[in-house]
């Protein structure tokens, strides 16, 4: 049996805003190449998990380790460096409005340390892997682009420097539905090329994408990660016809009812 | 390390292209700052020039007592010609003198009749290096020479030396304490008007930082930008002092009080130094201002 490197592990962690409780006693281990989908409702946790995984944000309690490293206890100094193992889609998406597409996925690729012809080249892979083309684009401010546009400039920003981990808050929330798929499959492809990822969505055509590819479900609510489904290898999940969202929330029922609340 | 710092010039000028408004605000902040700055170096080097050069031939008059043989005379004037500060030394023989006096009394010379051309002492001209410190450093010798064997007088220009020598001591101090307002109160603008630049652009600060940039990576552009700026500000200010240099000069030659004296343009380690401060206090004020959004 091949040994696994566990890549993301949280540890009883969790995080407060004032008196609201934002994560409560969240554990999850993420092993290399694994992906990972989040679930759960608007406000239950999901993106201030990714954004303690960042190094945006830091725990309250219990231990966020990326590759060994204790994201909370990074200096300052290092963040930049988790980072760039990291490709991060944002919900609210973070493009530089005033430059165009391709400068805004270039400046990334000359972060991670390529050089300007390297990082060019990866510049217009990575547009066109999410269906953009740098030249059509060039002499549009992103933030001139259509929301959808935005958002695939953010996924191939995040995928440009090739990083170990990939990370997206919401990263088809303004795509429709054939761009989504097409999304859903580059996000797939990076799983096959090794890439641990993470997506937290509530977009039920995601969860039910993700079901169909045997990638790792846990659903939050309340800031809890209530259930996590079994990796496929286990008890591999059917592609529900009924949405994904509906099942999580029959999860959550099946949980309170072992837990003895219901 | 040269990649880096080619990414660095190039985007700092694509951002000086973006934001031409902005290039220009940072540019005319530091223009008007260095331009004052230059003003006051000026004023001060001009100022000091001009009250030097009222200094120029300052004569003082040594009279030997009646009786003073003129080997003796000579004697003296030899002593004088060797003392710091002491252009020339003109000894004025008894006739020499009274033709003189003749010629200041004009109109009333007949006063002089009857009055011997031998009656009037040696006396002993000696003429100043020009400038008033050379007056000054002259004076305390000359003081000393009164109570020499054979002088009966000095007459000193002291008192006119010393009020001088303090209003151009004063000058200079008012200048030098001007001089470090005035380039505090630049600071504080320059600084502010970078802070401003910068604070329009926290947003791009903040995505880079997200993306993993390092400060370095961030404030790199920025510091190019600011330097850009800097320099551009200098170069406008000493193209401004330059200007109004060239008026002063002009007006200063149809000026007969000011003849004499030609207006001095800045001398070559202050055209550096207003380049220096323009090109570093920007840079400066624009890597601090950055550094506060980047830790932020």
């Amino acid at each position: 049996m091949v040994a696994v490197n566990t890549v993301i592990e949280l540890v009883q962690v969790w995080k407060r805003y004032g008196g609201v409780v934002a994560l409560e006693d969240v554990s999850l281990e993420v092993d290399e190449g694994e992906a990972v989908l989040l679930e759960g409702p608007s406000g239950s946790g999901k993106s201030t998990l990714l954004r303690l995984l960042y190094g945006v944000e830091r725990a309250d309690d219990g231990m966020v380790r990326i590759c060994d490293r204790e994201v909370s206890k990074l200096q300052r100094s290092a963040l930049p460096f988790l980072r760039r193992n990291i490709g991060m889609v944002f919900q609210d998406l973070k493009l530089l409005a005033d430059r165009s597409a391709a400068e805004n996925v270039a400046v990334a690729a000359e972060i991670v340390g390529l050089g300007w012809r390297e990082a060019r080249r990866r510049t217009e892979l990575a547009l066109g892997a999410v269906g953009l083309s740098a030249t059509a684009t060039a002499t549009v401010p992103a933030g001139k682009l259509s929301l959808g546009e935005q958002q695939r400039v953010a996924i191939a920003r995040a995928i440009v420097g090739s990083p170990a981990i990939l990370l997206g808050d919401e990263p088809t929330g303004m795509l429709d539905d054939e761009q989504t798929e097409n999304l859903l499959e580059l996000f797939d492809l990076q799983r096959n090329r090794g890439v641990t990822m993470i997506v937290a969505t509530h977009n039920p055509r995601v969860a039910a994408f993700a079901a169909e590819r045997g990638w790792r479900r846990v659903l939050m609510e309340d800031g809890a990660a209530v259930v996590s489904s079994p990796p496929p290898a286990e008890a591999p999940l059917v592609v529900a016809e009924t949405p994904p969202s509906v099942e999580a929330v029959a999860w959550a029922d099946v949980l309170r009812v072992m837990r003895g609340r219901g | 390390m040269r990649e880096a710092l080619e990414r660095a010039v190039v985007e700092g000028l694509r951002a000086m292209r973006r934001a031409p408004l902005q290039q220009a605000v940072g540019i005319g902040a530091v223009a008007v700052a260095l331009t004052l700055l230059g003003l006051v170096l000026l004023l001060g080097e001009n100022g000091s020039r001009a009250l030097s050069a009222w200094g120029r031939g300052v004569q003082m008059t040594v009279y030997l007592e009646d009786g003073v043989q003129p080997a003796r005379a000579r004697q003296i004037a030899d002593l004088l010609g060797r003392l710091p500060g002491v252009e020339r030394v003109e000894t004025i023989e008894p006739r020499e003198a009274w033709r003189r006096l003749r010629k200041s009394l004009g109109d009333h010379a007949d006063l002089l009749e009857g009055v011997e051309e031998t009656m009037l002492p040696i006396s002993i001209e000696v003429t100043l290096q020009p400038g008033i410190a050379e007056a000054l450093r002259a004076d305390p010798a000359f003081e000393r020479l009164r109570h020499h064997p054979g002088v009966e007088d000095v007459e000193l220009m002291r008192d006119w030396v010393r009020r001088v020598a303090l209003l151009i001591e004063l000058l200079e101090r008012v200048g030098l304490v001007l001089a470090a307002v005035v380039g505090a109160a630049c600071l504080f603008v320059v600084g502010a008007t970078m802070r401003l630049g910068v604070a329009a652009r926290r947003e791009e600060i903040e995505v880079l930082k997200l993306v993993g940039a390092t400060d370095g990576f961030v404030a790199a552009p920025f510091l190019v930008e600011g330097a850009a700026q800097g320099l551009g500000g200098a170069v406008v200010a000493l193209a401004t002092l330059f200007g109004l240099h060239h008026t002063a000069a002009d007006l200063a030659l149809r000026t007969e009080a000011l003849r004499g004296a030609p207006l001095a343009f800045l001398h070559g380690w202050e055209i550096v130094l207003l380049v220096v401060l323009g090109l570093a206090g920007a840079a400066a004020a624009s890597a601090l201002a950055v550094g506060r959004y980047a830790r932020g």
